[in-house]
């Protein structure tokens, strides 16, 4: 018995030896972080355009300046992110990807504000500030807080193939009179006047219903809409626009299999012609690199608009992609040297010719861009309006819901009445919950 | 206790002491720290967290996106389960009947098991694609023009996701299945089939109350993988269109990592325990007697 009692002592004791060793804070390879040391660990997003830029741009900065960056990356980065928030271990500076909730973030004092160091000088001797563009740089902003800052900037907007086009005669339309006149044209040739990502709303929220709420009711009604302003939803111009989007539909001018469909499926379907339009950003090009046919151009332009409309027909939606310093990294002047590094025009003009994407620093844009990114830059340059669709960044859970909403008015089960008044009560409800943080504009 | 009875308890405790550690540590206490993340509010971002009782519970119950996803839970359980069961039954009796076809056939219907369910997910995808897809395929074949629109339409997307679902598990089930009619004594069958029961009575009467044991341990599994379905859905349709296909933990992640909402999130993750705690306990009550023992 005593030899039988002394295993069973022995396993207990291994198992707990066992817990107790894989519990203690070294182990995972997570406790790097609390080293003193002075290097800057960058942590980036590796999406469409990967990291290599960033850790080519470290290593040029590490032989200027002789300060050690560590940068690391992956696609679900903002899982990694999150424990180490908690942890209190954190980067010195990250681009998180777009599965973090910087605003949050934010609001609970995670992430440094970046006034002071946008206000200092740069090596040109101007304030670091200036080499941004303003209305990127904006959007970065809450509540008169400059919390993240812009670096690639995605222009959103329509497409078309010009081949396409020239074949048939077609003009791309500048207004909704233009694109109903068109769209007819497009269904008489037997080809779908639009697809769409629908297996992502998001798409046709930012490609069909807010430039159209921008257009009719201009940047006070668009605004009004993503503070969720009593009665912003039910607004006329919100009204107008989501019948001018059932408009479309009853007219059979959106290619019908397109609710099925997922980004690269939808595009697809514009690549061989299926569909003559499709809204999409400025990444549309690259990410469909290996599928585009000889001989296609394809072409951007910004979403027709309402010929009477409040809004600047000028108007052009972009995208931000946030980096930020959290406020417990442990090197923040180090984080900030390298991101102003980074914000070179000479550095982030590289940025565009390795990546064929725009980025919010002035100066950024090589003579040799492609002819889609001239013209989203042009867009974005002669525009008075530049926007951004923020109630997605803001109120997650009420642009969830206009998601569905879209869906369903899409896929014909849901009425512009019904639209609207769902819109308004659900923007009732958020207002009225206590447990979601209201944002001013 | 006598020392003897106390050195026995201990003797015992000292093997089970490394299971015990494990789940305690593995098992229980993650539990216990999600029952008690599930009473506050908390982003997941930072360390501060308020403790709000059982409002998250509130909140829950009283959002109508949450008893969508309930009634779509439904939807897989009650849909997929007895479908999934009856096939594989099917298939495992068609399969018992000693042909030189069975492992080749078993093979086949094991394939799923083999793929990822992210394979699986974007396989069936193509199967379902309205523009090129397998199903629009063979349709057009035969004049067939407007079918639905699989993965588009809010109706019909919830029955295409459940069928890919028992297209991957019914394959194991049947081979479950299968172990269990194998191991019905041939004798029995044999006195049986002596006394006249053939066919439909051989099986109601004989062989469905002697695969008991393996009917429940199935019913128990298909269940509990039903409830923790995540990976098929994210793949084919991200819980969409317009919520109709998400399962309970397609929304919990939404609900923590985009809404940050961690403290909620743990809160959908208690009730998600406590249905399957709930089905585990009516199967238990449906099979609570073994047919077999209750005729001796």
């Amino acid at each position: 018995m005593n030899k039988w009692f002394l295993v069973a002592s022995g396993c207990a004791l291994a198992t707990a030896t066992f817990l107790l060793t894989a519990c203690r804070p070294e182990a995972g390879g997570g406790g790097s972080g609390k080293s003193e040391n002075k290097s800057i660990e960058v942590v980036a997003f590796k999406g469409g355009f990967g990291i290599d830029f960033y850790e080519s741009s470290a290593k040029l900065f590490t032989d200027e300046t002789g300060k050690k960056v560590s940068v690391s990356g992956d696609p679900r980065v903002w899982e990694k992110l999150k424990p180490r928030f908690i942890e209190g271990n954190v980067p010195d500076l990250m681009f998180p990807g777009w599965g973090f909730d910087h605003w949050t973030a934010a609001s609970e004092g995670q992430l440094e504000p970046l006034d002071s160091y946008l206000d200092q000088p740069d090596p040109s001797g101007k304030p670091w500030r200036e080499n941004f563009d303003s209305a990127a740089l904006k959007l970065g902003q809450i509540e008169g807080k400059q919390m993240v800052l812009p670096y690639y900037v995605p222009v959103m907007g329509w497409w078309y193939d010009e081949a396409l086009f020239k074949k048939n005669g077609w003009i791309p339309p500048k207004t909704s009179d233009d694109l109903l006149a068109l769209g007819e044209k497009m269904i008489a040739a037997g080809v779908s006047p639009l697809t769409y990502q629908g297996q992502y709303p998001d798409y046709m929220i930012v490609g069909f219903l807010l430039p159209w709420i921008h257009s009719a009711g201009g940047p006070e009604d668009l605004n009004s809409c993503f503070s969720l302003e009593p009665g912003a939803w039910s607004s006329p111009s919100v009204v107008r626009s989501v019948e001018f989007i059932a408009l479309l539909r009853d007219r059979g001018f959106f290619q019908k299999e397109a609710l099925a469909l997922n980004h690269t499926e939808s595009q697809m379907q514009f690549i061989q012609g299926k569909a003559a339009m499709i809204p999409c950003g400025t990444w549309l090009v690259s990410e469909m690199q290996k599928s585009i046919p000889e001989g296609a151009n394809y072409r951007f332009f910004l979403p027709p608009v309402f010929p009477d409309g409040a809004g600047d027909p000028s108007a052009v939606a972009i995208k931000i992609e946030p980096w930020m310093v959290p406020a417990r990294a442990k090197n923040k002047e180090g984080a900030i040297e390298f991101f102003r590094f980074m914000t070179q025009p000479e550095q982030a003009k590289k940025f565009v010719r390795e990546k064929g994407t725009l980025t919010a620093v002035v100066g950024s844009e090589p003579d040799d861009m492609p002819s889609f990114l001239k013209e989203a830059s042009q867009a974005v340059r002669g525009s008075n309006q530049v926007w951004a669709n923020r109630i997605k960044d803001l109120y997650h859970e009420f642009y969830k819901f206009l998601e569905q909403n879209m869906t369903e008015l899409l896929a014909g089960r849901r009425t512009p009445q019904e639209f609207v008044r769902l819109a308004e009560a659900e923007a009732e409800k958020v207002r009225k919950d206590p447990e979601i943080r209201k944002y001013k504009l | 206790m006598n020392r003897a009875k106390r050195s026995r308890a201990l003797f015992c405790l000292g093997f089970l002491s490394p299971a015990l550690l494990l789940f305690g540590t593995l098992v229980l206490w993650p539990l216990v720290q999600t029952v008690w993340l599930s009473l506050h509010r908390f982003s997941g971002l930072s360390q501060n967290r308020d403790f709000i009782a059982f409002r998250n519970y509130e909140t829950l119950f009283a959002s109508s996106d949450f008893l969508k996803v309930l009634g779509n839970m439904s939807g897989y359980a009650l849909i997929g389960v007895p479908v999934a069961l009856v096939l594989a039954m099917v298939l495992a009796l068609a399969l018992n009947q000693k042909s030189r076809m069975t492992a080749w056939v078993m093979s086949f219907l094991l394939i799923p098991q083999i793929l990822s369910v992210v394979a699986v997910a974007s396989l069936w995808r193509f199967v379902y694609l309205p523009t090129g897809g397998l199903l629009a395929g063979v349709a057009s074949w035969f004049g067939v023009r407007d079918l639905p629109l699989w993965l588009g339409d809010p109706v019909v997307a919830l029955p295409a996701v459940v069928a890919t679902w028992i297209w991957y598990a019914v394959g194991f089930y049947a081979l479950l299945f299968l172990a269990g009619l194998q191991n019905v004594p041939g004798e029995v069958q044999e006195a049986a089939k002596l006394d006249g029961a053939w066919g439909w009575r051989l099986f109601s009467s004989v062989v469905w109350p002697l695969t008991w044991s393996v009917r429940k341990v199935t019913t128990l599994y298909a269940f509990i993988q039903v409830f923790g379905l995540f990976g098929l859905v994210i793949v084919m349709t991200e819980g969409g269109p317009a919520r109709s296909t998400e399962s309970i933990l397609t929304y919990l992640v939404e609900v923590a990592f985009e809404n940050s909402r961690f403290g909620q999130a743990a809160a959908i993750g208690v009730v998600n325990l406590v249905l399957v705690l709930g089905v585990v306990l009516g199967i238990g009550l449906l099979f609570r007697r073994d047919p077999a023992e209750a005729s001796r």
